[in-house]
């Protein structure tokens, strides 16, 4: 190569420019010798003056409670609140006799961490109680409002603690350094809920923004609240009560002033009038009862929500702002291209216990004998008289939803012998008698679309009629969960009342608003008003919200409703000599359930006892 | 000796010199003397008298004469020879010429000339620093970087040049009045001992060395065609570690780490097998990510050295985990030198789990239904397959896929340039470096591709008389495209699909095939652009670094610094995931019937893209003083520097209406979705250092950093980082020196030094200051956008903060307490040499959050505090040899090294009983136990599996023959979780790396080969690779066929098969860790060999090369694995991407290497 000419030349030109560099490289160096160079601010933490000086910061502070809150949504299973109920088991229904992927071998219990979230989640309200009144230059009028929201959300922690254990200790203050506190006794925290909701509906505006807290979503919650409270005392054990020196129970002279005030605040709200039983579709009640729980989204027009949590795209894929549950419990044949689905099947029992459209209890076929075979002409006809929530509720094998007829059929009876596939949508070919994938010449549907076993029902409450089901991921559901709505407050209302003895027309009105709307005869006489019919109210209109498993511990009736409990499945063969349906109960395959009377309450999480001496368990832990 | 073998040959010769001719013809070309002479011996029986050392001094000999006699034969070969002689009855006797000896005729003396020349080594390699000597004279110089002198001579006839370099043998050389000259030095037995290696701030002769230091030949970088530069390091340096994860194309699939120095997790690691900690890398003196180190192109490297014990004090905060350092080139006084390297060639999978077929499938789908049944004491159910599908799929009659192999090719192509330019004049030089290496990938769709350019160009210029300054920029390009879809997903559905089906509906490529009952989309589908979208990735990073160094006047060996770096690294991703139909084919109607809303988000096509950028400055203001006394050497060191690291990045997010146009602007509003993150950090620094050398032979070297760091508050900011070291070069000791010759070096050293680290507390915000995060949970970049509120009114979701109050105040780095000892022996010029060290590494302070009695009533958890403590100990060994046999010279090298950490204390819980202390504690003991059951064997038959301990909780009711038989180990007569115990070491790390390196040189060809193993190490695999039908039909890997069974499946009574796996079914037994599915996965590897062959001096027509070399050359060529782990490659790691690695590739190529 050629030798580098003029180097001279190039030397000075470039030695200027390298020594131009360097003079500005100089330059550089001494301004970037940067002032305070150790002390990076950073630029996504806010201090708490520049939080709680603006109404906005506020909100921010509150949008947090609120997602803190521990509502019982979608995403409690396991115990457990927001999480990916992968394996389907551990819903809240499984607890009960709503579903038939019942315990099995599974324990039910709460989350270890639940104790200690829920209690972050006061401390942060407690803070923020005893920080805002410090804020200068805030409106009182506007102070009392703020303190009387976050009142609503310790209400709320405390309530979810002390249902879940009983008395627990009791903080209204931040604690400045970590101390350990004994337990309360249970009324004192019923009595802690009871003051600050009566402050916070008190305090709070009739309306607010959607997912807040007014004064009737405090109402509500309170009446939830204390007839949970007074059913503890009316049904619960003295024993324990005794036993526990009031750490767990409550007594029945207390016990009637929490009826008294479950009562009010239900009564309250229904005088207020503001709120009313939803019906959009009145021409088809099952419709109308479906899109209930689907028309609850912000924004929408839902005369009976009082206090639901919304979830939008913008918090997509992320865990709390969005949920799982159309993935999770779509039938198999419309399941989400990600899979999943059939995660939560109701049981026979839970199909059983809505009532004929006439108000006649359905079993099939009458007796709902084990074993033996009812003949429907179609799939669907075995449901076809029930309660219209029965289909806003479930899918029953053999009805249309979501672009499909959803069928659960195990196989074939030939010549009264049956004859079971083995997977799904399977054809059977009586010639050569086969069950295989492929449709062929003479064969018949062998199997269900859905179901080949014996669970001829999904859910329908809460599902997303409209989003294609090939847009279901993981974490991409936002129908809203509807926490607080009219028609408990109605139920709570017929209950206290009836509770407190007053004359049963009170409850039979409540009742009848409830049954109209859900399109089944009302109850012609207040006579027929009782315990039991307010409770099989609740325990149709309810199911499958996360309340049933709370009904059945406050009336405690989980030891005795539960006590080597067999649920049942069901069987959908087609009968090839009668060309019709074979429909037989079954015992579900879980095996009998038992509670035991120390599962009225979790006990508190073990690595808590480590931490806290002064704690004590719960009676038989 | 030498003199009687010449009686003897010369008794023998006069026997037989009869009928020897006197007149000698001889035709030769660069012919050492040596030859010529042996040759005018056999024709005239003549003999040949000399000293051996004087040949040296002759040229080669250009003779052509026929039928000449002896003398005028003798006349011609020593024409312009230094030399004269003598015949002395049939003896030539060969000595120098007088020196003073009159000029032949009285010519006028010939004109000064400027002599050029260039210093090579046997591969054309540049030898800088070479030593020119005209003999007799003190006139001389050396040779500039690119190996190039001039010398300036009255007279260029009778010149001889002595030319010398340490490491090589000396040659004389007649100049012979030319002008131009290429020299070839061999190198000599090496000893490297007076190599100047590259150390902190600065350089050191090797044999003044007291630390730890590692270096790499950048020849030796280049031996392979691998884009990263990790990789190039495996085996070359003991003491790093270097784990090849995948070959996947533009990803940098490799972890490094410095004697065990990265973070190992308690409980496995993350999903992503990120590494934690690992070293400091450091290019051209200024701190740079490990991203910019991998991606540099070998070409540009003029060094590379591993600081690995106490004296990366220097670096301070960040380098407790040992630092690399690596310069790259400069320019030379020289004419301009051109240099091109290219290479193509191929990369083969090394080793992959391959899928049954449908025959074997069909098979293993019924066993697993019927081996559930029987295990599960329930009726034999109604098969999948029957007998004759069976059959049909093993003649063929029904067809296989093999949909590995639709998805992945067995081998990819890959091709690699790099140009170079380096000249420069006394004043002025630079170097300038362009490098393209394109990788390409194995998917089958050929969508994938990593590209990668890189370019540098530095400049120096001598400004004034001792003001040098140098301007160096880097510059990076690397470019990645992917599917949509992670690879590892793909390879993980892939194996879920069943051989049964094809990939396409009716066998018509235009129709991706629905298999039924499938969840996951068809994966030919999802590699498939023009279906599923691509994930593209550019990374460009430019670094610039500026240094004006001063040689002060007034004082002798005074230097001051000044140093100013600006790096920024930008990063941009588009993923664009799109939604496709799979196709279903009704053979009635001869239609295509589409399943829409496989891929995307949910179906619909969604398009995400970020943007990252970063920023670093660093400023570094230094003076040396280096100056020597006597026998007293000493060099001080004082430095500032400052460093400010700034990042921050874009995300944005929207689904399509119609995804015709993959940009954000056209998604849909309602869809978007956008983040944002920033962080910030910064430090300053104080380092002295001073090092002293007595004679030669004691050596001191002692420094300290003292830093301050902003992830700390300033009450704990500030640390100090001192070391020391000490050295003894016994070999400088008259007892050894007079007396024991051969001993070229023996020296022992050892230091001691405490490093800090503040990776640990790095976080978005510093973790000592409360307040509220905003917006909630949205600091981590490109997880998707999330942030947590509730839904209010009109203004849709409200963002909610993070609560922060929990803070340590206190908070600091946590320390790293090194010391070391070394034993360095050279043997015989380097014919052996040893090194060896023994090292170990406290740490205290590595942050946990603390186990106290915080009840759960207050509400919130106690901030990190610096509280666990580790020790990693090791050793490491390295033996040399080199040397000679003939024209072949060779060198041998092996070297291991060792390390293992335990954890000290550990915080956790106190155990709740002694199972618990005994299977859960970690603090005592090392981190890297396996923990699982023994297995004694496994069951033959049902009297074996009733006899043995219950196992399943249930008799053993629910075993078959072939079941792995655990061991009883606490002898309560069942099998338990208490039966787990320790049953392998090394976790995914080897605790022993090993690695042999080998070169041989003979003429022109080169051969340079590396063996590299590890042991010690254990893998477990996940998923699917852990038994077959993980997912309910998933295809087996073909390993899982070897398996018991039973003659014929469908017959309950026939034999049982042995086999090396279980039975097929879903039992209890193949679930758990044991030392049947715990793989010794020890390996020894040909990791990479290159053979070479270098053309000097040739010209093409009228440019001439001064080399050209071709070569072959390949990497991870043969592997070699223990017993039992032949599926899958020995570093394809198990618990990363729940064991689901993009393969490891050998590559071969070849190449040709032109400078001209």
């Amino acid at each position: 190569m050629k030798k580098l000419r003029s180097i001279p030349l190039y030397t000075a030109l470039a030695g200027r420019a390298v020594l131009a560099g360097c003079i500005l490289s100089g330059c550089v160096l001494l301004s970037g010798c940067r002032k305070n160079l150790l002390d990076v601010q950073p630029t996504n933490l806010l201090t708490q003056d520049e939080l709680f000086s603006s109404p906005a910061g506020v909100t921010a502070y509150f949008a947090s409670l609120y997602a803190d809150l521990p509502i019982e949504d979608f995403g409690f299973c396991n115990g457990t609140f927001e999480s990916f109920p992968a394996n389907g088991t551990g819903y809240l229904a499984d607890w009960t006799d709503e579903s038939s992927e019942g315990l099995g071998t599974q324990a039910i219990g709460l989350n270890n961490n639940t104790y200690d979230n829920i209690y972050a989640g006061i401390r942060n309200v407690n803070f923020f109680l005893q920080q805002v009144r410090l804020v200068p230059g805030l409106d009182p009028t506007v102070v009392a409002q703020y303190i009387a929201e976050a009142q609503f959300i310790r209400a709320y922690d405390y309530f979810e603690l002390v249902k879940f254990y009983g008395g627990v200790p009791l903080l209204t203050m931040p604690q400045d350094k970590p101390t350990p506190l004994p337990r309360n006794k249970e009324v004192e925290v019923w009595n802690q809920i009871k003051s600050d909701l009566d402050s916070s509906a008190a305090g709070l505006p009739a309306t607010s923004d959607y997912g807040r807290a007014n004064k009737y979503v405090a109402l509500a919650l309170e009446a939830r609240a204390m007839l949970h409270a007074a059913s503890v005392g009316k049904f619960g054990d003295p024993a324990v009560l005794t036993a526990t020196q009031g750490i767990n129970g409550v007594d029945a002279a207390t016990a009637q002033t929490y009826m008294q005030a479950a009562y009010q605040a239900a009564q309250t709200i229904i005088n207020a009038g503001v709120y009313s039983l939803y019906m959009q579709y009145p021409q088809d009640l099952s419709q109308n009862f479906q899109y209930l729980f689907y028309q609850c989204g912000p924004g929408q027009t839902n005369p009976e929500a009082i206090f639901c949590r919304g979830y939008d795209y913008a918090a997509t894929a992320s865990i709390g702002g969005t949920h799982n549950q159309d993935l999770m419990v779509l039938p198999y044949a419309i399941e989400s291209p990600s899979g999943y689905g059939d995660r939560l099947q109701p049981s026979l029992d839970m199909a059983e216990l809505f009532e004929n459209v006439d108000g006649s209890p359905h079993q099939l076929g009458g007796a709902g004998q084990v074993l033996q075979y009812y003949h429907f002409p179609t799939m669907a006809a075995a449901f076809a008289k029930k309660d219209p929530r029965f289909a806003g509720t479930i899918v029953a094998t053999g009805t249309y939803f979501r672009l499909d007829t959803i069928t659960s059929q195990r196989g074939v009876i030939v010549g009264g012998q049956e004859i079971a596939g083995s997977t799904y949508a399977q054809y059977y070919n009586p010639a050569a008698k086969t069950f295989s994938q492929n449709q062929s010449a003479g064969s018949i549907v062998g199997t269900g679309n859905s179901d080949y076993s014996q669970y001829p029902f999904w859910l329908k409450k809460w599902t997303d009629p409209v989003t294609p089901r090939a847009a279901l991921n993981p974490w991409t559901s936002l129908t809203s969960w509807m926490d607080l709505r009219y028609g408990e407050v109605l139920l709570d209302y017929a209950e206290s009342s009836f509770e407190l003895g007053h004359p049963p027309a009170e409850a039979q009105q409540a009742l009848n608003l409830v049954r109209a709307r859900a399109g089944i005869l009302p109850i012609a006489d207040p006579g027929y008003v009782t315990e039991d019919t307010i409770r099989h109210e609740r325990l149709v209109e309810l199911s499958f919200e996360n309340k049933t498993y709370w009904d059945y511990i406050r009336w405690r009736t989980l030891t005795t409703y539960f006590n080597q409990r067999q649920i049942y499945a069901c069987r959908v063969f087609y009968d090839m000599d009668t060309h019709d349906y074979v429909f037989y109960k079954i015992n579900d395959i879980e095996g009998p359930r038992t509670y035991t009377s120390k599962q009225y309450y979790f006990d508190l999480p073990g690595q808590d006892f480590a931490s806290d001496p002064l704690l004590v368990h719960n009676p038989g832990y | 000796m030498r003199l009687t073998i010449f009686f003897l040959t010369a008794v023998f010769c006069q026997v037989s010199a009869r009928g020897v001719s006197q007149s000698v013809t001889l035709s030769v070309k660069e012919a050492s003397l040596k030859q010529v002479f042996a040759e005018l011996k056999r024709q005239t029986g003549y003999q040949f008298f000399y000293k051996d050392q004087l040949l040296e001094e002759g040229t080669r000999v250009d003779v052509d004469v026929s039928g000449v006699p002896l003398r005028q034969a003798l006349d011609s070969c020593l024409k312009g020879q230094p030399f004269t002689y003598e015949i002395v009855d049939k003896v030539v006797v060969l000595r120098h010429k007088e020196p003073d000896s009159p000029p032949v005729a009285a010519q006028p003396p010939p004109p000064p000339v400027d002599v050029h020349g260039r210093v090579v080594d046997s591969l054309g390699r540049a030898l800088p620093g070479v030593s020119i000597i005209v003999r007799g004279t003190t006139n001389g110089t050396t040779t500039d970087n690119d190996g190039r002198f001039t010398l300036h001579l009255p007279d260029a006839t009778k010149v001889f040049l002595v030319i010398s370099s340490i490491g090589y043998d000396t040659r004389t050389i007649a100049l012979d009045g030319r002008t131009s000259l290429e020299v070839v030095l061999n190198r000599a037995a090496a000893t490297g001992l007076n190599d100047v290696i590259v150390v902190a701030y600065g350089t050191q002769k090797r044999t003044s060395i007291t630390g730890a230091v590692t270096t790499v030949a950048p020849a030796d970088l280049v031996k392979s065609a691998e884009p990263d530069l990790n990789n190039q390091l495996t085996g070359r340096a003991p003491g790093v570690r270097v784990q090849q994860l995948s070959s996947q194309p533009g990803q940098f699939d490799s972890q490094i780490d410095i004697r065990g120095f990265s973070t190992v997790l308690p409980q496995g690691s993350n999903i992503l097998g990120l590494q934690t900690g690992g070293p400091l890398f450091v290019i051209d003196g200024v701190p740079r990510d490990q991203a910019t180190f991998q991606m540099l192109d070998p070409n540009e490297i003029a060094s590379l050295s591993v600081l690995k014990d106490a004296t990366s004090s220097i670096y301070g905060v960040e380098a407790a985990n040992g630092v690399i350092l690596v310069t790259t080139r400069k320019g030379a006084n020289h004419p301009v030198e051109v240099n091109y390297t290219g290479s193509y060639g191929k990369q083969y999978i090394t080793r992959y789990p391959a899928l049954c077929n449908a025959y074997q499938y069909t098979q293993l789908f019924d066993e697993q239904q019927i081996n559930s049944a029987y295990s599960s004491n329930a009726q034999p159910p109604a098969v999948m397959y029957s007998q004759q599908q069976i059959d049909e799929y093993r003649t063929g009659q029904l067809p296989s896929t093999d949909w590995l192999r639709a998805v992945m090719n067995r081998s990819a192509a890959q091709t690699q340039h790099n140009l170079n330019l380096s000249g420069g004049s006394e004043h002025i030089r630079f170097f300038l470096s362009g490098g393209y290496f394109d990788q390409g990938g194995l998917l089958s769709s050929k969508m994938e591709e990593g590209k990668k350019y890189n370019f540098r160009g530095d400049l120096t210029v001598e400004i004034a008389k001792g003001l040098t300054a140098d301007v160096n920029l880097g510059f990076i390009d690397n470019i990645q495209n992917q599917p949509s879809s992670a690879v590892w997903s793909v390879v993980r559905n892939t194996w879920q699909f069943q051989p049964v089906y094809p990939v396409y509906a009716n066998n018509n490529p235009h129709y991706y095939n629905h298999v039924p009952n499938n969840n996951n989309a068809n994966p030919v589908a999802v590699i498939d652009p023009a279906q599923a979208g691509y994930n593209y990735t550019n990374g460009r990073q430019f670094n610039s670094t500026f240094n004006l160094t001063y040689r002060l006047p007034f004082v002798k060996g005074l230097t001051a610094n000044a140093l100013f770096a600006y790096d920024n690294n930008y990063s941009l991703n588009k993923n664009f995931n799109k939604s496709f139909s799979e196709y279903d084919f009704d053979s009635a109607a001869n239609a295509y019937i589409a399943d829409p809303g496989f891929g995307g988000n949910g179906g619909s096509s969604q398009l995400s893209e970020s943007f990252q950028q970063s920023l670093r400055d660093d400023i570094q203001v230094s003076v040396n003083y280096d100056n020597t006394f006597g026998k007293h050497h000493v060099k001080l060191l004082g430095l500032y520097e400052q460093i400010y690291n700034q990042s921050d990045g874009t995300y944005a997010q929207g689904e399509f209406v119609i995804d015709a146009l993959p940009q954000l602007s056209a998604t849909n509003p309602a869809t978007a979705g956008v983040n944002s993150n920033y962080a910030a950090n910064s430090s300053s620094s104080f380092v002295g250092r001073v090092n002293y050398e007595y004679a030669g032979k004691y050596l001191l070297e002692a420094g300290f950093r003292e830093e301050g760091s902003s992830y700390f508050p300033s009450g704990s900011r500030w640390g100090f980082f001192p070391y020391g070291s000490l050295g003894w070069r016994i070999s400088e000791e008259p007892f050894i020196k007079n007396h024991l010759k051969f001993i070229n070096n023996l020296k022992i050293r050892g230091s001691i030094g405490r490093e800090g680290d503040d990776q640990g507390a790095a976080a978005s915000f510093p973790a000592f200051l409360s307040g509220y995060s905003y917006p909630r949970g949205s600091s981590v970049f490109g997880s998707g956008g999330s942030y947590i509120g509730s839904v209010f009114g009109g203004d849709g979701l409200v963002k909610g903060v993070g609560f922060v109050n929990s803070v340590n105040p206190n908070i600091t780095w946590y320390t790293s307490t090194q010391t070391d000892l070394g034993l360095e022996i050279t043997l015989w010029n380097g014919k052996l040499s040893f090194e060896g060290d023994v090292f170990r590494r406290d740490r205290d302070g590595l942050l946990a959050t603390p186990i106290i009695a915080i009840p759960g009533t207050y509400g919130e958890n106690l901030p990190p505090e610096n509280i666990n403590s580790d020790r990693t100990e090791g050793f490491e060994l390295v033996l040399g040899t080199t040397g000679k046999i003939g024209d072949i010279s060779y060198s041998f090298s092996p070297n291991m090294s060792f390390a293992r950490t335990e954890w000290r204390h550990y915080e956790q819980t106190a155990p709740l009983n002694a199972i618990d202390n005994w299977n859960n504690q970690l603090s005592h003991r090392w981190t890297d136990l396996v923990w699982g059951y023994k297995v004694v064997g496994q069951f033959q038959n049902y009297q074996q599996i009733y006899a043995a301990p219950s196992q399943d909780g249930a008799g053993n009711r629910s075993l078959l023959p072939g079941d792995y038989q655990y061991a009883d180990v606490n002898h309560d007569g069942q099998i338990t979780a208490a039966d787990q115990t320790v049953i392998a070491t090394g976790g995914a790390k080897p605790l022993i790396y090993f690695a042999a390196n080998i070169g041989v040189d003979w003429k022109g060809f080169d051969l340079s080969v590396l063996f590299q193993g590890a042991t010690m190490y254990h893998q477990t695999y996940n998923d699917q690779l852990s038994r077959p039908f993980y997912f309910g039909d998933s295809d087996p890997i073909t390993a899982f066929y070897n398996r018991w069974h039973q003659q014929n499946m469908f017959d309950p009574n026939s034999p049982w098969v042995p086999g090396r796996y279980p039975s097929t079914g879903q039992r209890v037994n193949y679930i758990g860790n044991n030392t049947a599915t715990t793989y010794d996965a020890t390996y020894l590897r040909l990791k990479s060999a290159q053979l070479g062959y270098t053309f000097h001096g040739l010209t093409f027509q009228k440019v001439r090369l001064k080399a050209l070399r071709l070569f072959v050359s390949g990497y991870n060529l043969l592997t070699f694995t223990g017993k039992g782990l032949n599926f899958v490659d020995p570093e394809y790691t198990d618990s990363r991407l729940y064991s689901y690695n993009y393969p490891i590739t050998m590559n071969v190529t070849g190449g040709v290497q032109v400078t001209f």
